[in-house]
């Protein structure tokens, strides 16, 4: 067709087609059925942005004609369309409902859109400002000075990563290394590692950020520059395994960087390898953690590459603890609201979202919420009116004697 | 209530209007950012994309009536919607205007477990419904579509499931309902008309007036609550799956005359190769390989008990009824096969999602869909395919890019009342990505519509568009007074003709 674009520069052109064939189900906007039956119908939304707004244009099928639109010059950059695509927290619930049916992935669409709207210089968004300049400045989006990163390893005695040549790299990721409140995990994760006997080593303040908010912002040219920079000093270390537990770096490390090339190193969440651990009985959990609590599913750990499993692997090897499943769970979870930059530019949406999700927990019998990502973290804490929110790592820890740390 | 002419040109009112709506509604729930505006523009039909000129999202009946008394003042058009899944156009706003989205009213009101009814606002979706309804034995009419569908508003436009054949259509279900008519005001239909009595009987005092607005599409009014009958959810269910291996339908059709008169089945219906083969898997490849293994033909036919005896019962009933026809039964391995990809069938057809694999192919899946009479069936088959052959037979559909061809056109039939009627479902796919698909497309389905007319097809839902034409331009005109006389009731009921303006291709001479 006429209005059809063959601009191959243009990132729509890859994901037009499925711009012009969305049939408008909707199943987009909510969790799967063929699982079986669900008990309440407060909390079959999956999509937060359009539960939040309910405009079509908030949800994933909503997208497909906001890139038609811009396909075909209809539309032109309003702050409303831009509150619309840059409020999504790419959470991939779209993706995961909408690709077994369609064989679409509507999430596709969603971030070409942003892409195109960074090529278009109507983004990114003036809130993502300080933090590509302090990615710019500082080499990781939290305004820290490099030397920083690698403080919370400090009386550890963990390896050198550059000099000392071990098998395993703990990345530690920009957030747990550099929020205070979350380097406690970190520390944990590395002493557990050290109990267990596994040769690892970090690249302390030679680390750097692995670009996954670049990308999610729609920032690639700038997300390809730090992943080759990423994947080069990866590879010179020789390290076998890349371990991280941050979902957000794990996914974009695990599943991205492959589309540039093939790594020489496998990735790792730092879930799955605990829970390997526990499994062979080089981790044994004695001490009761005695609580009652819901996981809730990191999306860029669990939707974007699968792992549902190792995290509930562990807290149910946990003595006294008692694992509750919301109803939005697994492929079906409902996102804290933090990803995407979407906490950056719209931190009471966010906020929202987490509120959302905590009072799904509550509703569930649970008294805790557990995850495994700094983001969902940072996120659902903030958000927190009394629940308490824990990582699987730090639970594990203090099982095995570990917790004090 | 003073009502001005409709005026297209309503640009230079709509910021006044917005406004007016934000006061209502609240300024959140009110757009006419064009970026919100084409998302409501298009859906996978031929019909030309159009946007409203603002979308408002209300939450009660009173603000509804609010807003289309509003419209009046201005003589805005107001398009109702509700879950605004539709693949004809029926969502899409003809006339501009104010796009009225319904999402937000999606409670169940009312569930009365002992009479068998659900009151519901408009956009409560079948997921939800059957999932709140099963914890009760119960389950309410599906309508082959995906578990995000309306249940009212497919009701309401005559929407038809696997029960048909023996529950009947959406209509047939409806035991009241509410609507702000154009003025404002608010009309009750069936056993809901006289205050006080209780929603359990479809007919209401007198001459019922439920009838004006089946397949009304918003253009008497916007109708924001259902009573609505649901049924018992058999506590066992057995699917069968009876096979024809020939091409002419005549054998289908005689087997639903027999299987549908000894009414000892709960749901069936037909479905054809590729059909079966699209629900079963979102892979292609995957499909094609799987229409090896699946006849040309074939009957799925559910059967409900209250127990297994029973269950058993109309098993040996069905299995006495192939072997007298001479049809034959799918091979338990491929439903097996078949169960494994899709999922509990049974559950499926009361929960489909599995339909909206069918639109993935080209996502541009094009339905004619009428209503006749199982004899006519094969007949309209043969008819179809060779209109199809002269259509698509020298495409180069490969270069269309994955699916089926063209010429693989299949028909779905659908027993309806014990057999006396069928809805059949002429399927085609084309290709929006390109120009010449969608020309042999258009023309095809221009022949397609005329050629169920001509052949005594009824559209009983006559929207639906094709750029220039419908099922509703093409079918009106041989209406006569049928047509003129709904033209005059729209014109009393609404002489403004706010409410969803041009939907149905009334002879109006303001439209």
């Amino acid at each position: 067709m006429s209005e059809f674009n063959r601009d191959p520069y243009d990132p729509l052109a890859q994901v037009q087609k499925w711009a012009y064939r969305c049939s408008k189900c909707s199943l987009c906007k909510y969790i799967h059925v063929y699982q079986g039956e669900y008990e309440d119908p407060r909390f079959v939304d999956m999509c937060p942005p359009g539960k939040k707004w309910r405009f079509e244009a908030y949800y994933a099928s909503g997208k497909q004609d906001i890139a038609r639109g811009l396909i075909t010059g209809q539309l032109d950059y309003t702050e409303k369309l831009l509150h619309a695509l840059y409020t999504c927290t790419q959470c991939g619930g779209c993706m995961s409902v909408c690709a077994p049916y369609s064989g679409k992935d509507p999430l596709k669409t969603i971030t070409a859109l942003r892409e195109r709207a960074v090529r278009d210089g109507a983004a990114p968004l003036p809130e993502h400002e300080p933090l590509l300049k302090s990615l710019e400045n500082y080499g990781n989006p939290w305004q820290a000075p490099k030397q920083k990163r690698a403080a919370w390893a400090r009386k550890m005695g963990v390896k050198d990563a550059d000099k000392q040549s071990p098998e395993v790299l703990l990345y530690a990721g920009c957030t747990y290394s550099l929020d205070a409140n979350l380097t406690g995990t970190l520390q944990r994760a590395a002493a557990l590692m050290q109990k267990a006997g596994v040769d690892f080593g970090i690249l302390g303040d030679k680390e750097l950020c692995c670009g996954s908010t670049v990308l999610r912002i729609g920032d690639r040219e700038t997300y390809l520059r730090m992943a080759h920079e990423n994947m080069d000093m990866l590879e010179s270390l020789g390290v076998k395994t890349v371990v991280t537990g941050c979902a957000g770096c794990y996914s974009v490390m695990g599943e991205e960087y492959p589309e540039i090339r093939k790594p020489s190193y496998k990735v790792v969440h730092m879930v799955e390898m605990l829970a390997d651990l526990v499994a062979d009985g080089a981790l044994e959990p004695e001490a009761e953690v005695a609580m009652k609590a819901a996981y809730h599913d990191p999306c860029h750990l669990g939707r974007y590459c699968g792992v549902y499993d190792p995290p509930r692997d562990i807290l149910r090897a946990l003595p006294g603890f008692e694992l509750v499943e919301m109803q939005r769970s697994r492929d079906n979870s409902w996102c804290c609201g933090a990803g995407a930059g979407v906490r950056t530019a719209f931190p009471e949406f966010a906020e929202w979202a987490a509120r959302e999700r905590l009072y799904e927990a509550s509703e569930h019998g649970a008294e805790a919420l557990v995850t495994a990502c700094p983001f969902c973290e940072q996120n659902l804490r903030g958000a927190s009116d009394g629940m308490e929110v824990r990582n699987v790592i730090e639970l594990l820890a203090e099982s095995v004697g570990l917790g004090g740390e | 209530m003073a009502v001005r002419p409709y005026d297209p040109t309503v640009e230079e009112t709509v910021e006044e209007v917005v406004g007016l709506l934000q006061e209502v509604v609240g300024e959140e729930w009110v757009s006419n950012d064009p970026a919100i505006l084409i998302g409501y523009s298009k859906d996978n039909s031929f019909e030309t994309a159009k946007k409203p000129h603002i979308v408002v999202l209300p939450e009660t009946t009173e603000q509804v009536q609010e807003i289309v008394r509003l419209a009046g003042r201005f003589g805005m058009a107001v398009t109702p919607a509700s879950t605004a899944i539709n693949c004809a156009g029926g969502c899409i706003p003809q006339r501009g205007g104010i796009l009225l989205d319904l999402r937000r009213m999606d409670r169940i009101l009312d569930i009365d477990e002992q009479n068998m009814t659900i009151t519901i606002q408009p956009s409560v979706r079948f997921g939800v419904a059957q999932n709140m309804l099963r914890k009760k034995g119960l389950y309410a009419v599906n309508p082959s579509g995906p578990h995000t569908a309306g249940v009212a508003t497919n009701h309401m436009d005559k929407g038809i499931g696997m029960p048909a054949n023996k529950y009947g259509v959406g209509p047939d279900h409806i035991v009241s309902m509410t609507f702000v008519m154009p003025d404002g005001e608010i009309l009750k239909t069936g056993s809901g008309a006289l205050p006080g009595a209780e929603k359990v009987c479809v007919e209401g005092p007198g001459p019922d007036m439920s009838g004006l607005f089946h397949s009304s599409m918003g253009i008497f009014g916007v109708m924001t609550e259902m009573t609505t009958q649901v049924y018992e959810w058999p506590a066992v269910e057995v699917l069968k799956v009876v096979t024809f291996e020939t091409e002419d339908l005549n054998s289908v059709s005689e087997f639903f005359y027999e299987v549908t008169r000894e009414d000892f089945v709960n749901e069936c219906s037909h479905l054809q190769d590729a059909y079966f083969s699209w629900f079963a898997t979102e892979d292609d490849e995957v499909a094609e390989s799987i229409v090896e293994y699946i006849p040309r033909n074939n009957a799925i036919v559910i059967l409900g008990g209250e127990d297994e005896e029973e269950a058993r019962l109309k098993e040996e009933q069905l299995l006495r009824l192939v072997e007298r026809g001479g049809y034959e039964l799918m091979d338990d391995s491929i439903v097996e096969m078949l169960s494994e990809m899709i999922g509990d069938i049974t559950y499926e057809c009361k929960v489909l999602q599995c339909t909206m694999r069918v639109t993935r192919f080209f996502g541009s899946f094009q339905v004619v869909w009428f209503n006749s009479c199982l004899d006519r069936v094969s007949d309209l088959h043969k008819k179809y395919q060779r209109l199809a052959d002269k259509h698509f037979r020298d495409t180069d559909w490969r270069l269309w890019k994955e699916a089926f061809p063209p010429t693989e056109v299949t028909v779905y039939t659908q027993p309806l009342e014990f057999g006396r009627s069928c809805m059949l479902e002429l399927d085609f796919f084309i290709s929006f990505d390109d120009s010449e698909s969608v020309k042999r497309g258009l023309a095809f389905g221009y022949d397609a519509i005329n050629m169920v007319l001509d052949d005594g097809g009824l559209f009983d839902r006559p929207y639906g568009g094709y750029g220039g034409f419908s099922f509703g331009t093409l079918q009106t005109p041989r209406l006569g007074t049928y047509a003129d006389l709904l033209g005059e009731l729209k014109r009393d009921i609404d002489p403004g003709n706010i409410m969803a303006p041009g939907r149905l291709n009334l002879p109006l001479a303001s439209t």
